[in-house]
């Protein structure tokens, strides 16, 4: 159609002298004008067809099938919706004498084999021998039979050679052991996963992470694996399979390392033991927010406000910058940094070495309680900042602690915090003062701290100001008495339907009016499952489950409206049990709740009895950082959970709430082993069948906001 | 543009014409010189597609309920109207919808079915229209070193096209979807969707484009030189791993279910699913396998019963079993699904793994169901 | 058993064995492939295989073709709101990319480029109904830029790949490319609500996820083909499978100018219903009075036959073109009554009022997510739990940073009226190089013959203005606010419309009244009404016309159109006395300096065709009474 814009010439090629004219000369013009069109005319098109099956049966024979033998599935039941939790899956030859990489999805950390099938059919019990949890890639060893010939050990294509455009080839071996499957596509990017991986639109699953990224000469470029699209929010990874989005880890990156995974070790992470204010990594520069002492940055001597400007050589002025010179990294790697300091600029050199995990961080506080405030800090871009942080300096006090350091040092409710400043020793060097205009700035700044350090903290009462020196204590387990309360009238209480278009059965929510001013706390509360739980209760009809979970909201209006809570009681999706798909449905529940309420972000709670309490713990790792509080009512953690040791911002209380005698063994073992991990936890007086307490709960969720 | 370049378009058209008035005269004679004609497709993808849609038709019928569309894809296989698809609810209708490439609608009839390969044909008061015509039986390419004609089975990396309604984005004149791709590879279906498993066992293609999507169903699986290389599957599950399945029904096995239906193929007859799908019990080989308690509980070997075929091929308590005749093994269900897939009498070879392992035991013949050894 | 291994494991090259019995691969390749991989096995180490050069070249022009394109790919950043894509398309910063990225992000958004570094960037122009909106980077003049190509020229087939920020994954702010074939063309999305209406667009099954939103799709040589925006995701939830939407090219094109304008643009609507008749022919099955088209003569029942020189043969056809179409443009369409084929020319009006789509833009009327449903925002769904800035959904307050001070002009109907009054001043100053305008007050008198031969006198002065046909003398007071009496009779307002057009000549676009930059429009040459045109054809637009850029003032009741082009010259002008009366059209052809000749048209009819064979400009007089009695000095007398 394109001759429609060539003068002269038949138009489109009409009228029979025209058509016959060429049409013997198109055979011979057609290729050219096909390269320049699709990148392939059909004879190139067969072409690479032709190469793309040669450059797979190149690369076949060091392409093998991995399965875990003898492991059960874990964690939540029902089929694995959004993604795939397990399964038979690829590997690729590394070493001749036996070395296989595969990826943590093949071999999950507890199984320490796997049976690998190679070429042809035979089948060889492989030893884990190392583990790259950066990569989430898996040594394994299997030993060849006497007389066998080596394995084929492929070529590294250099990374720096690489052109996004260029074809790949995707292979691994899960479909069937006698033929790798294969699957073509572009590089699609070289950087990814913060320079751990390049990205490839070729079909990318279960069947063939582990199994080779190849080029078009048959060249090794990477070995596929399913890493989290962090910026996404996404843990697994698995959830991009088959989407157009793969990504794999250079083969020379994976060589770089194989000693050290041959040798047994484990290669976790790097940290560094910062955090910033922003939570746009792309805009943001990146400005020290928080910083441990007891963090490879804190022993290095980084301190909150400095701004780090080089790192590994190269300059940074974003967080994403930065990240992208940390994450390619592993713990026990050095890290040079350059900072610049104070209003002077001065520029620090400093030198850190990462580390894999850091020590539990108890959150330290001062024992007050400010007044709430909606998510609206400076960090939050784009946003109006909220009225109140015009209007008034500081933080203002709500509620003191009763007898905390806090009441102890005279501080008392309207008091306003303008300032602290940590006495000396709090974090090397002399330490600056720090003007406090939001409760995050100030938790922030306390997270940077450890329990036991002095604070000289500003205060403002009615006209006149004051510094007092509080020492911080870690964050009080026991539910406090006499949290105030507000008088208003239930009835201003909403209780209405939380739906959204893609929610089969929505939540009902108890919604307390609320001003920016005075934004909600929430608390999800996860019962029995819809049906009633338990495989063999009846089928309840879908409108009877409605009304009792409607019911169940009704019991929270009293305690909801007194303490400002919003309480959100979701409905399972299967009628028998708390599944996966109803931690996506509670997001989205959240997400629609915030746009009929100001939310407090520190105030965000998740409880659960009986079968609802597993689900509420899981959901809270889910749904990350931002639940600040979980409560088991007459339940334990589930079975093979993994508790990640606390890190600044990212803690939270736990509240166990058992009926007298109940599993109490099981509670706790699950205490000790939070308690070790850096958690708080508290007990609730016995329910003693007093029935559900929401008053407490609702004024534990209101003591979450202590800082 | 430089002017060579659009010269040589202006050459293109001109000669498309030419290919258009060539596939005229191949559908017209389809009837009579069986696949000829097919030689003229391929010129450019673009052509190669436009070949492909003329012979694929929007299907409407039964369904709309949530999670149930309906409509679907067809394939037209015979001048006169056959039209091969996949069972499916969307066929549950009366009065089914078939919508050609060029904006004729035409009722079609439900003609018969072979449940096993999920297979139905379905046939419209059409003439000349355009068509793959499917080999007789005793001409199938089995084999893909052979491709006879506009039909051809295809080896693992080659090039295809995808033709589908799907999502039911196109109507009326409106052309059907085109992916692109290539086979993945060629093995055995395991698949369900929730607790349906597919009854068909035997091989299928693939794809490395995802196909599985609402209407796409039935659609047409071309090479890059328009031969039709298989028939798009339904919206599946891999039973091993639970991820969407992206599959297609080979030519032949299509043509074999298409025969069979009409009762002028081998498979006449064969319209009844397997009789060897129900699981088959492992105690009578005399193995005891550790009970069921969760939602896979991995093989391990309780007991051996004194005197069985087990006992005598050596297996022992608490080995692992990983295969079954090769083919892996990762649950108790599994087990007893790849032994009913075995015929009675067929060797029976254990794969397990014993003190960081593997050993092979060989059970000899399958005892047949229902008795003991 | 190590026996069996040994037979077994050379047996594993058997994928090479099957493939080679391929009759595809019956060439060098795969033996050879075989050869290496016998010695590699013995070395243990493969060499590459060999590559058909033609193989290599294509892949070199692809990955030339995205290299280029990846340089005028925008990753868009929208805070805690998220982010998308979007796609340079000129040296100056303009970027396109959807309605639904950019309105969480509010005026001011950073955009990273592919070297990089990361740009400020205004909002510009939003199109809510057709999910398109236009930005501004800023800090450089000298962007690297994507072309638009024609998008009525791809094919069902052709090679495409997106350029975008899927899942914010460029943290190097390097887009992601997926690349893939163009599954359908002219596909219709229905809208939600009214708006994110997707028209007469592509359908790819390169990768479009979450996150390429606003990125560009582009063709084989790197040029723009659509912009990415929408894909049917329900099934794997918020991922792709094989099935994306772009807004096509030549859609982009026809809002470009109005986008550029700082305007809120509105799609258009015919004012009439169609609906498929049991012949399948696609007729009018109600239609408003109050319509242009009604005006035009289209009647209930009548055929349509074809609309902005596209064949309408489904009622999705007529759908695809209308979508495509900013309101207020005037498209030809052809209907057949009894047999007998009519062409019209329609004034477009448009979906909404200004106020609804004021009142969309600020979040207030949030639509029902439709069924494929465009994501702009995988960052905050996809981090459930994150705190969302207050009253997330509603405009956030306008904070400019530094960058973008000045740039940014809140008005009623426009999204940024900064941008208006930039476009408004190029379009003067291109009038004002065209034009050498006579000095001070002085009277013109345009002379010259009509169609039939008989002779005409136009005098305009900036007290009056008058006409002297062979029907008689008509003159109208031309000072203060116009007089909306359409004189003389049967014009429709001739006189009213040369007074605008000298003030326009002789005050300029800036101080003439209330007078703001419409956009464009396609211009049909003289004796349009679609009988094709002699003009060149700027691809896609319809029926061959070209777009021409458009200034709009208002003086009483009065309102007036001019159409002016690229070299400034003026090529016509409309004049509506009042609002919902036909306007007057007035069409000037180019002479050197002065127009040769003007059409004027009213309604369906044309007034008359005047050849202007002199203009007499006389200094200042007293009264133009005797105007025309001595010429200029170089002219003649009459």
């Amino acid at each position: 159609m394109r001759a429609k814009n060539q003068p002269g010439g038949p138009p489109e090629g009409r009228g029979a002298g025209g058509v016959w004219r060429v049409s013997w000369l198109a055979v011979a013009i057609l290729a050219s004008v096909w390269g320049a069109r699709t990148g392939g005319t059909e004879g190139v098109g067969l072409e690479e067809e032709e190469a793309f099956q040669a450059a797979a049966a190149a690369v076949a024979p060091a392409v093998v099938r991995v399965e875990v033998a003898g492991v059960s599935e874990a964690g939540l039941g029902g089929p694995a919706e959004a993604s795939p939790a397990a399964g038979p899956s690829s590997g690729f030859v590394v070493g001749a004498d036996g070395w296989v990489v595969a990826t943590s999805f093949a071999v999950p950390k507890d199984a320490a084999q796997a049976v690998v099938t190679l070429p042809g059919g035979d089948r060889l019990v492989a030893r884990v021998t190392g583990r790259d949890l950066a990569r989430g890639l898996v040594l394994l060893k299997i030993d060849l039979p006497a007389g066998a010939p080596p394995l084929p050990v492929m070529e590294a294509v250099p990374r720096e050679s690489l052109a996004v455009g260029q074809w790949t080839l995707v292979l691994g071996r899960a479909w069937s052991a006698r033929d790798p499957s294969v699957g073509i596509g572009i590089l699609s990017a070289t950087n990814r996963a913060w320079g751990r991986a390049v990205q490839t639109d070729a079909s990318v699953s279960p069947a063939n992470y582990g199994g080779p990224l190849v080029d078009i000469e048959g060249r090794v470029i990477g070995v596929l694996a399913p890493l989290p699209a962090e910026t996404a929010g996404m843990m697994a990874g698995t959830e991009l399979y088959d989407s157009g989005i793969g990504f794999a880890v250079p083969l020379e990156d994976i060589l770089r390392v194989l000693p050290r995974l041959q040798a047994g070790e484990t290669l976790s992470p790097g940290i560094i033991g910062i955090g910033y204010d922003s939570r746009d990594p792309f805009t943001a520069p990146p400005v020290v927010a928080t910083c441990r002492p007891d963090s490879p940055a804190g022993r290095a001597g980084l301190r909150v406000g400095d701004r780090i400007v080089e790192a590994g050589g190269r300059a940074v002025s974003r967080v994403a910058e930065l990240k992208h010179a940390i994450a390619p990294l592993y713990a026990g790697d050095p890290l040079d940094l350059v900072v610049e300091r104070g209003e002077a600029r001065e520029r620090l050199p400093m030198r850190v070495e990462l580390v894999a995990t850091l020590p539990p961080w108890r959150r330290p506080v001062l024992g007050l309680v400010p007044r709430r405030t909606g998510g609206g800090d400076a960090a939050v871009a784009g946003a109006a900042p909220p009225q109140n942080a015009a209007a008034e300096r500081g933080v203002s006090v709500a509620w003191v602690w009763p007898d905390g350091p806090a009441a102890r040092a005279g501080v008392t409710a309207g008091d306003r915090i303008v300032s602290v400043r940590p006495q000396a020793g709090g974090n090397g060097g002399e330490p600056a003062t720090l003007e406090v205009t939001s409760p995050s700035i100030l938790g922030g700044f306390l997270a940077g701290l450890d329990a036991g350090a002095i604070v000289d903290v500003g205060i403002e009462r009615g006209g006149d100001s004051r510094s007092i020196a509080i020492p911080l204590v870690e964050q009080p387990t026991a539910v406090p008495v006499g949290v105030p309360a507000s008088e208003v009238d239930p009835a201003t209480t909403a209780v209405e339907r939380l739906g959204a278009a893609e929610i089969a059965r929505p939540a009902w929510g108890v919604l307390p009016a609320a001003t920016a001013e005075s934004p909600l706390g929430v608390l999800v509360y996860c019962g029995q499952p819809a049906g009633g739980g338990g495989a063999t209760a009846k089928p309840a009809r879908a409108a009877e489950v409605d009304e009792a979970s409607k019911r169940e909201a009704e019991r929270w209006r009293g305690a909801a409206t007194r303490y400002g809570i919003a309480v959100i009681v979701p409905q399972s999706s299967d009628p028998n049990r708390w599944g996966r798909e109803d931690i996506a449905t509670l997001a989205r529940t959240l997400d629609g709740l915030r746009l009929r309420r100001p939310i407090d972000p520190s105030r965000i709670a998740i409880a659960g009895s009986g079968p609802g309490g597993a689900f509420a713990w899981l959901a809270a790792e889910a749904l990350g950082p931002s639940v600040r509080g979980v409560a088991l009512l007459e339940s334990t953690l589930p079975r093979q959970a993994t508790i990640s040791p606390t890190e600044p911002g990212r803690s939270r209380a736990i509240l166990f709430g058992t009926l007298p005698g109940a599993a109490v063994n099981r509670v706790d073992d699950d205490r000790r082993r939070l308690e070790a991990a850096g958690y708080p936890v508290g007990l609730l007086p016995d329910l003693g069948g007093a029935g559900l307490p929401t008053e407490t709960l609702c004024s534990w969720v209101e003591a979450l906001g202590v800082l | 543009m430089n002017a060579g370049a659009m010269r040589g378009m202006t050459v293109v058209r001109g000669w498309m014409i030419v290919v258009v008035v060539l596939l005229g005269n191949a559908e017209r004679w389809g009837g009579a010189e069986g696949w000829g004609g097919a030689k003229a497709w391929g010129a450019s993808p673009e052509e190669t597609i436009a070949g492909a849609a003329r012979r694929v038709v929007k299907l409407y019928g039964a369904g709309g309920v949530r999670g149930l569309e309906a409509y679907q894809t067809g394939i037209l296989v015979s001048p006169g109207g056959h039209i091969v698809t996949v069972l499916s609810t969307v066929l549950d209708s009366d009065s089914i919808d078939c919508v050609l490439d060029d904006g004729r609608r035409y009722p079609a009839t439900l003609l018969g079915a072979d449940p096993r390969r999920e297979l139905a044909v379905l046939s419209i008061a059409g003439e000349d229209l355009p068509c793959y015509e499917l080999p007789p039986p005793d001409q199938l390419p089995t084999d893909p070193a052979e491709g006879v004609g506009p039909v051809a089975r295809v080896a693992p990396g080659s090039r295809v096209f995808a033709l589908s309604n799907l999502f039911g984005v196109a109507v009326g004149d409106e052309r059907v979807s085109a992916q692109h791709g290539v086979v993945s590879a060629v093995v055995p279906l395991e698949a369900r969707r929730g607790a349906h498993e597919a009854p068909y066992r035997g091989d299928v293609y693939i794809l490395d484009c995802t196909t599985s999507n609402p209407g796409s169903a039935g659609g047409a699986l071309v090479d890059w030189r328009g031969r039709l290389v298989g028939m798009l599957g339904k919206e599946l599950r891999a039973t091993a791993t639970g991820v969407w399945l992206n599959y297609a029904l080979p030519i032949d096995e299509v043509a074999r279910g298409y025969r069979g239906v009409l009762g002028t193929g081998p498979d006449a007859g064969a319209a009844s699913p397997d009789p060897d799908t129900l699981p088959y019990d492992v105690a009578l080989l005399g193995v005891v396998l550790v009970s069921d308690l969760l939602d896979k509980t991995p093989p391990f070997v309780e007991s051996i019963r004194d005197g069985s075929v087990a006992a005598g091929a050596g297996l022992r308590p608490d080995d692992l079993l990983v295969a079954v005749n090769g083919r892996s093994v990762a649950s108790r269900s599994a087990v007893q699904q790849r032994l009913a897939a075995l015929a009675d009498g067929d060797p029976v070879r254990l794969t397990v793994i014993r003190d960081g392992g593997i050993v092979e035991c060989d059970l000899g013949p399958k005892p047949l169901a229902g008795r003991r050894p | 058993m190590s026996l069996s291994f040994h037979r077994r494991f050379t047996a594993s090259r058997c994928p090479g064995c099957l493939w080679r019995k391929s009759p595809l691969t019956m060439r060098g390749a795969v033996p050879l492939t075989a050869i290496l991989l016998a010695s590699s096995l013995a070395a243990g180490n493969v060499a590459a295989t060999d590559v058909a050069p033609a193989v290599r070249a294509a892949e070199r022009e692809r990955i030339e073709a995205i290299a280029r394109a990846s340089k005028a790919a925008v990753a868009i950043f929208a805070g805690e709101a998220g982010g998308g894509s979007g796609v340079l398309v000129s040296a100056d910063g303009y970027a396109l990319t959807n309605f639904h990225v950019v309105q969480p992000a509010g005026v001011a958004m950073k955009c990273g480029l592919s070297d990089g570094k990361l740009h400020d960037a205004v909002l510009v122009g939003l199109d809510p109904t057709g999910d398109v909106a236009l930005i501004k980077l800023v800090g450089r003049d000298d962007f690297p830029f994507a072309e638009l190509a024609d998008s009525d020229l791809v094919e069902v087939g052709d090679f495409c790949f997106a350029a975008g920020n899927p899942f914010l994954l460029a943290t190097d702010f390097r887009p992601s490319i997926s690349a893939g074939i163009v599954s359908g063309t002219r596909r219709y999305q229905f809208p939600a609500g009214t708006i994110l209406e997707y028209a007469d667009c592509l359908q790819v099954d390169a990768a479009i996820n979450p996150g390429n939103s606003g990125g560009g799709l582009f063709d084989a040589e790197g040029r723009v083909i659509g912009v990415n925006g929408r894909a049917s995701f329900e099934k794997r939830g918020r991922v792709n499978v094989g099935v994306g939407y772009a807004i096509s090219s030549n859609q982009l094109r026809q809002f470009l100018g109005c986008l550029k304008g700082g305007r809120l643009v509105d799609h258009a609507t015919l004012g009439a219903t169609v609906a498929t008749a049991d012949d399948g022919r696609v007729v009018v099955s109600d239609i408003l009075e109050s319509s242009d088209a009604y005006r035009r003569g289209l009647r209930y029942d009548d055929e349509v036959v074809s609309m902005a020189g596209r064949p309408v043969r489904t009622v999705n056809a007529l759908k695809n073109i209308l979508g495509t179409l900013p309101a207020g443009w005037r498209v030809p369409l052809v209907y057949r009554r009894s047999g007998r084929r009519h062409e019209i020319l329609v004034r477009l009006a448009g979906l909404h009022t200004s106020g609804e789509l004021a009142k969309i833009v600020a979040g207030g009327a949030e639509p029902e997510a439709p069924p494929g449903n465009p994501d702009p925002d995988p960052q905050r769904r996809g981090r459930p739990g994150d705190p969302a800035p207050h009253g997330a959904g509603k405009k956030p307050e306008v904070v400019l940073p530094p960058a973008l001070v000045g740039l940014y002009e809140p008005r009623n109907g426009f999204t940024n009226f900064h941008f208006n009054t930039l476009e408004r001043d190029r379009v003067g100053r291109q009038m004002a190089a065209r034009q050498p305008l006579p000095a001070g007050d002085a009277t013109w008198v345009l002379s010259g013959r009509l169609e039939k031969g008989q002779p005409f006198r136009i005098e305009l002065s900036d007290r009056r203005a008058m006409i002297d046909l062979p029907t008689g003398t008509s003159s109208i007071d031309a000072t203060g606010e116009l007089d909306a009496t359409p004189e003389p009779p049967g014009s429709g307002g001739l006189l009213a419309a040369l007074v605008l057009w000298r003030r326009l000549l002789r005050e300029g676009a800036a101080s003439l009244g209330r007078t703001t930059y419409w956009g464009t429009v396609p211009h049909w040459s003289a004796a349009a009404a679609g009988h094709g045109s002699e003009s060149t054809a700027a691809p896609g637009t319809p029926g061959g016309a070209r777009l021409v850029d458009v200034l709009e003032t208002a003086a009483s009741s009065v309102e007036g159109r001019f159409l002016v082009a690229d070299d400034g010259f003026i090529l016509g002008v409309d004049l509506w006395p009042t609002p919902d009366a036909d306007p007057c059209e007035v069409r000037f052809s180019p002479g050197s300096g002065w127009p040769e000749a003007m059409e004027v048209r009213h309604g369906d009819e044309v007034f008359d065709r005047f050849r202007i064979e002199r203009i007499d400009v006389e200094a200042p007089a007293g009264d133009g009474q005797n105007g025309g009695a001595e010429g200029p000095a170089d002219g003649g007398t009459t």
